[in-house]
């Protein structure tokens, strides 16, 4: 896989980029608050688990004090998420309004099937036209994966370099951790990582008998406690989160490149609350959402111009981001994944 | 004056009538409950988007290991549990150890604690690498390795059977109590030793209780979720719970295989309660009665700081270790064994409280769900209890089985079924609120209910009911006015019991909870998958202070009772 530049990561981010519809007027724009304030709340499904994440849902309730954002919040690990918002759709008994997890290929399957709400929000003029798609979903997080280790536990010059190193003898036997199938950009990495490296790559990992974990959180826990040597799965911000670093947390970007999983945001056709869905999307890719969601709360990179990148990590285009090129492959690689996680991991 | 017997046969006839319609349409609701998640995980397990297809089946059959897991769990767990709660019951029924009265409140109180809850805190306590117990052991003794590792299948079996070892140590106390001390005396006079009469005529006397506990325990563990959650998904150990959690929360969903595990479990644990039946159909059990004996205290003499110890012993493992590190995690600034690293404080407290969004929420939703469960399952299992009782048709016979079906359910499939059954129901829109959650727990915690207020109402001699039917009341009114007032004791045990099981719920709500229908069980469980532990550690503690206050309000209205 070729290394990419901040220009070329946009480029293929954008898959069918096409027409801008139409502004909203004022007139309209007054309409959706109206709209709105009649519909009282929005259901937001997310898989946004930091501890502080509230902090995103309060400033949104601050500026729109006539939304219950609270009471419809869904956060839970991204296949949790998925699993119930796939079985509400194939139910038609919908409850949700929008949607944010951090894996790009639901929305495609979800755009292709006419399940998305075409909406081009304001906000979308400070983006670059390959961070939406035909106005159905709009990216609204970056999140590297990267590996990490407790220099408590395993000295640096142990300490993988590349991902090659997963496959190393001392690491062999329960000392790698990774997360599971469920996790969104667990999928990006496995499939870019099998891309890049080949299946026997991926077999070889497998035979390594890493632990799985459920979530990043639960992965890094176990670095902190010494439980596992070598995270092989981490979501970059949460090396790098300072309760980490102080428990002697060490987060290493691979020398071959940092797969990448692009979170975006979408509203549902059938949201039961579309007009406060609209706000909460304006809210999540305006200035104060990027900054409070990304810059604030997670620590990861954002697709809004002007947006500081995360302090005391690496720039984006350093990071030898590596992106999914072939998208109706990557789109249908994510129907199988949970097999074939299974097939290399759990075999 | 008393009515003419004409007047009388008229009225007993009309009773009757009612006595039929009311057996009926508790039939209709009780199969409606049961029978359509069975119906809809069957459809599950054999249907996909193709149609008919036995893939699903098949490919649960080809996990050779999940399956030698989940028999892994539920054999020792099961074996474990009905051990540890049998040898409870002996030393305090039946040994004249210290403090027994006391020491059988303590040993109970696991009930009051949800399996995830113990989990957890020896997740902390005994992880191979980092637990507390290793950390201090090897800084204490100078260990290289660890000295526990519940990370492990092993683990989980240990603490689902502290969990679950108040379920046997009841019902084995309750028979242990009910047996005439004549039988064992006979056999004492005959010449047979302690330890001989014992084994030839107090066990096979408790066989029942014995078998009965066991079964129960192992359809528990077999579709046990929350501890191989925690302690088992770390050493990569599956069981069949975890497994269907991990197929319908994967992108995208695997339903017909977690189907196909639903299923799987549903054949295993029906044919289990059909072979108890057998077994206990061969014999009689007759010199178990429902008249009260003192139990035969037998004098251990040297033994009794052993048997203190023991039970003692389970106390601290099963109470007051989880208990104290959940209540130590809440308080800590965050969780290391290093005293200089260590400071206390509410934040974690203040974090649960005024900024994590779903407490209020969940605790609220836990707290109508745990009021409306047991009261509904209070007032149906009377009115099914008085119908098995007092009925002898063909509709009692079928309330009394399918009430007690959901026994033989593992929770994680029931929500399986109802999550199907009502996911799209437009003229029932139960799905998305409390309701189909409520409809899981009635269902499930069903024959906790029936089974105690089945024995309440055989307690009461039908000439009181009969007298007031004569006297012109009605059906309901003969239930309201005889039968409630004089099962009041047992109900509001039973119904205390429900309330504090329906707070500690996990395995069916995981599934069907939604962002409005949260519950602190999922808030927990959540709060653990975010991997924000000391939160998840304050919001256990007034979890279980909420618990706890709930038993002490009991316990006062109890002795109120008993004082008037």
């Amino acid at each position: 896989m070729a290394r990419l530049n901040r220009r070329q990561i946009l480029t293929i981010l954008s898959l069918a980029a096409s027409g801008l519809p139409a502004r909203l007027s004022a007139q309209e724009r007054n309409a959706v608050i109206e709209g709105a304030k009649r519909e009282g709340r929005v259901n937001f499904a997310n898989s946004a688990s930091a501890p502080n994440f509230p902090q995103f849902i309060q400033a949104f309730t601050a500026r729109y004090p006539f939304i219950d954002a609270t009471t419809g919040l869904y956060s839970a690990p991204a296949g949790r998420v998925l699993a119930r918002v796939d079985a509400e759709l194939k139910a038609r008994a919908l409850t949700f309004d929008v949607l944010h997890v951090a894996n790009l290929a639901p929305y495609l399957a979800m755009s292709q099937r006419g399940q998305l709400l075409g909406y081009r929000s304001p906000e979308l003029d400070a983006y670059p036209p390959e961070a939406s798609d035909r106005d159905q979903w709009a990216i609204a997080r970056i999140v590297g994966v990267i590996m990490a280790y407790n220099r408590n536990i395993l000295p640096a010059d142990k300490a993988p370099k590349a991902w090659a190193d997963l496959l190393n003898p001392e690491f062999k036997g329960r000392k790698l951790v990774i997360q599971d199938s469920a996790a969104g950009t667990s999928f990006n990495q496995m499939y870019l990582l099998e891309k890049r490296f080949g299946a026997d790559f991926m077999r070889r990992w497998g035979q390594q008998e890493p632990v799985i974990v459920s979530t990043a959180a639960q992965l890094i826990d176990m670095l902190v406690r010494g439980e596992a040597l070598v995270g092989a799965t981490v979501d970059h911000f949460r090396a790098f989160d300072p309760d980490a670093v102080k428990a002697g947390i060490v987060g290493v970007y691979p020398s071959e490149g940092m797969p990448l999983a692009t979170a975006p945001v979408a509203i549902f056709k059938d949201a039961p609350n579309p007009n406060a869905a609209r706000l909460l999307v304006d809210f999540t890719l305006s200035a104060e959402g990027q900054t409070l969601l990304n810059t604030e709360i997670f620590k990861v990179y954002s697709m809004r111009r002007g947006v500081a990148p995360p302090a005391g990590q690496m720039p984006l285009d350093q990071t030898k981001p590596m992106l999914p090129q072939d998208i109706p492959d990557y789109e249908r690689a994510s129907r199988r994944f949970p097999e074939t996680f299974d097939r290399y991991f759990k075999a | 004056m008393s009515a003419p017997p004409s007047q009388k046969a008229g009225r007993l006839r009309r009773g009757v009538g009612q006595e039929r319609l009311l057996a009926v349409a508790l039939s209709a609701i009780v199969a409606l409950m049961v029978l359509v998640p069975l119906v809809a995980v069957f459809v599950g397990a054999f249907g996909d988007e193709d149609g008919f297809t036995v893939t699903a089946l098949t490919d649960v059959l080809a996990s050779s290991r999940v399956l030698g897991n989940t028999l892994t769990v539920g054999l020792g767990t099961t074996i474990l549990a009905t051990g540890l709660g049998g040898l409870l019951a002996v030393i305090l029924v039946r040994t004249d150890t210290p403090w027994r009265s006391g020491l059988e409140q303590l040993v109970l109180l696991p009930l009051y604690i949800t399996p995830l809850l113990t989990a957890v805190a020896w997740s902390w306590l005994g992880s191979p690498r980092g637990g507390l117990i290793n950390l201090l052991a090897q800084s204490a003794l100078g260990l290289s390795g660890s000295l526990v590792n519940l990370h492990s299948a092993g683990g989980v079996v240990t603490v689902a059977a502290l969990a679950y070892a108040p379920l046997p140590f009841l019902l084995i106390s309750g028979a242990l109590r009910g047996m005439d001390p004549a039988l064992e005396e006979s056999a004492r006079v005959h010449g047979a030793s302690i330890t001989a009469a014992f084994r030839r005529v107090t066990m096979p006397l408790a066989l029942p209780a014995l078998l009965g506990s066991a079964l129960l325990v192992f359809v528990q563990s077999l579709g046990l979720f929350s501890v191989p959650a925690v302690l088992g998904m770390p050493a990569s150990f599956y069981v069949a719970g975890t497994e269907i959690y991990r197929l319908l929360n994967s992108y995208p969903a695997r339903v017909s295989q977690a189907a196909g595990w639903g299923l799987l479990l549903l054949v295993v644990t029906a044919a289990l309660v059909a072979l108890q039946a057998a077994i206990l159909k061969r014999r009689s059990y007759v010199t178990i009665t429902g008249k009260a004996f003192r139990p035969r205290i037998v004098q251990v003499g040297r033994w009794r700081p052993v048997l203190l110890g023991i039970v003692l012993l389970y106390v601290l493992a099963a109470v007051v270790l989880p208990v104290a590190t959940l209540c130590w995690a809440a308080l800590v600034n965050f969780i290391t064994v290093d005293p200089k690293l260590m400071s206390f404080d509410l934040r974690h407290f203040a974090y649960v409280l005024f900024t994590y969004p779903k407490t209020l929420l969940a605790a609220r939703n836990s707290l109508v769900l745990g009021l409306l469960t047991a009261t509904i399952i209070c007032a149906l299992g009377l009115a099914m209890a008085w119908v098995i009782v007092r009925s002898r048709g063909m509709a009692a016979r079928f309330l009394d089985q399918v009430g007690m079906m959901p026994l033989a359910i593992p929770p994680i499939v029931l929500a399986l079924g109802l999550l199907w059954s009502y996911v799209g129901l437009s003229w029932l829109p139960i799905y998305g609120t409390i309701g189909i959650l409520l409809l899981a727990y009635v269902t499930h915690y069903l024959p906790f209910g029936l089974r105690a207020l089945s024995s309440a109402v055989r307690q009461l001699h039908p000439e009181l009911e009969d007298a007031a039917r004569v006297s012109g009341a009605s059906l309901l009114g003969t239930l309201r006015r005889i039968v409630l007032p004089l099962t009041r004791p047992t109900l509001v045990a039973t119904w205390t019991l429900l309330f504090i099981l329906s707070l500690q719920e996990i395995s069916s709500s995981i599934l069907l909870y939604t962002a409005p229908s949260t519950v602190l069980s999922v808030a927990v469980f959540d709060l653990w998958e975010a991997g924000n532990v000391n939160a998840l550690a304050a919001l256990s503690v007034m979890q279980l202070l909420v618990t706890f206050a709930a038993l002490a309000v009991v316990a006062r209205l109890r002795q109120k009772a008993v004082a008037a």
